[in-house]
Order: C-alpha cells, then sequence, then structure tokens
C-alpha cells in the first residue's frame, strides 16, 4: 500500500470555537467546520506522518474505531479537503518551503 | 441587528419594530468595534422601506439570523455555524488572501463576544415582545 502524506494548506484560516474547528479557504471563501474526529486529523496534518500512522495512532486509539473503516473515511475527508486547496495530499512527504537564501 | 439573504424579513421585521424604536438602517449595517464590544450605526443607505438610516450608533446587543415561520421563537445556534452564517451577510467583495483571513478573524471574535441566535417569526409585531 502507497502511504498518503498530508499537510494544511497555507492559504487558509482557521481558529477553534466550542471545540470544531474552523477552516475557511483564503483562495476561495469556502468554509468547512470539522468535528472532533475530522479536526484531530487536520491537527496532526503535518505533511511528514503518513495519513495511517495518524488515523492508527490518533483517531482509533482515540474513538474507538475500526482502522479500515476509520481509514476510508479519513480518505474521503481528506480528498474533499484537497479538492478545495486546503489540504495537501501527496505519496511522498511534503516538506515546507526551504527558507530563502540571501546572495550578496 | 438582524442578518439573512435577500427575502429573509429584514425589511418586515423592520416594518413590525414599535414606533418608538430608531431605525439604523434596513439595509447594509455598519458594525464597529468599541471599548465595551460592538456599535451598529445607521447608514444613509436606504432599502424597500425607503426610509435613510439614522445618523446614530447603539451598543450592540445581539444579532438574530432572520427565518420566517409560522411561530416566533429564539434558538441558540452552534458558534461554528453562526461565524459560517455571519461570513455570509458580510458584504465583502476582495479576493486578496490577507483581507479574506483579516474578515475570517473579526467574524470569529466577533461571535465570541456577541451573542448570535436564530430568530423564526410569524409576520405580525408580536415577535418584538421576544425581543425587547
Amino acid at each position: 500500500m502507497t502511504a498518503t502524506y498530508i499537510a494544511r494548506s497555507s492559504a487558509i484560516a482557521s481558529r477553534v470555537l466550542a471545540g470544531e474547528t474552523m477552516v475557511m479557504s483564503v483562495l476561495d471563501s469556502t468554509f468547512f467546520t470539522l468535528n472532533e474526529v475530522a479536526s484531530t486529523i487536520w491537527r496532526a496534518a503535518d505533511g511528514i506522518t503518513p495519513l495511517h500512522e495518524i488515523v492508527a495512532r490518533d483517531v482509533c486509539h482515540e474513538f474507538e474505531v475500526p482502522i479500515d473503516e476509520a481509514l476510508a473515511d479519513a480518505r474521503e475527508f481528506v480528498r474533499e479537503l484537497s479538492a478545495h486547496g486546503i489540504l495537501q495530499i501527496s505519496d511522498r512527504p511534503i516538506l515546507p518551503p526551504a527558507p530563502a537564501i540571501g546572495i550578496p | 441587528m438582524f442578518a439573512g439573504a435577500s427575502g429573509a424579513g429584514k425589511t418586515t421585521i423592520s416594518r413590525l419594530a414599535p414606533a418608538d424604536a430608531t431605525l439604523l438602517t434596513d439595509e447594509i449595517s455598519y458594525v464597529r468595534k468599541s471599548a465595551t464590544g460592538y456599535d451598529a450605526h445607521g447608514t444613509p443607505f436606504a432599502g424597500e422601506l425607503a426610509r435613510l438610516g439614522a445618523h446614530c450608533s447603539a451598543p450592540l446587543a445581539a444579532l438574530y439570523l432572520l427565518r420566517q415561520g409560522p411561530e416566533n421563537k429564539i434558538d441558540e445556534i452552534d458558534p461554528a455555524l453562526a461565524t459560517q452564517a455571519l461570513l455570509r451577510n458580510i458584504l465583502f467583495f476582495a479576493r486578496d488572501a490577507a483581507l479574506v483571513q483579516s474578515v475570517f478573524e473579526g467574524a470569529y471574535e466577533f461571535v465570541q463576544r456577541v451573542p448570535v441566535r436564530q430568530l423564526t417569526f410569524r409576520k405580525d409585531a408580536s415577535v418584538w415582545e421576544l425581543l425587547v
């Protein structure tokens, strides 16, 4: 199975309010409200940890959901967010852009 | 302050207001942060009532999202839904990412400081008994 890596886009605004995460694309103003499970995946989307590890470690353990079911839901969730450009998906780790180097 | 899409009842509820109420506007409202909360200001825009808003302001007690129905009632709403509803009702055309972020932050802060509720109302003056 190919690993899937996810990273939060920089083109978003997000805040947590009353336990839910609100995410808005600053590109097209699409607005999402993430429930507790989705918020857990969102917080863990560091570009380095594979999705199946996030689900096994954070979702199945915390919410007592079978791995197959949780992973299928997670894949659907990340596809939807990715379609709106607020989450990046890759089959390789997603590294943050390297800092610019000044050349004298 | 009342908010809603066209047809939700902003002008209707303004028309049903008590005779001694000061109408700030039945069109676009202007809201500013104050030292203690937010103030709603009258604006020189006329809606269906064809009356210019009053040149004054008042502290904002609550934001009611309007919906017409068979009975008058006020419902609490989830803060994230309130934020989303507020964003839908903010007049904003810019595509600039920094400005969009700023509007989002503004709505987030507003919802934490001002009660946002769903107001369902019948088309008669009895709704104002719930509000004043």
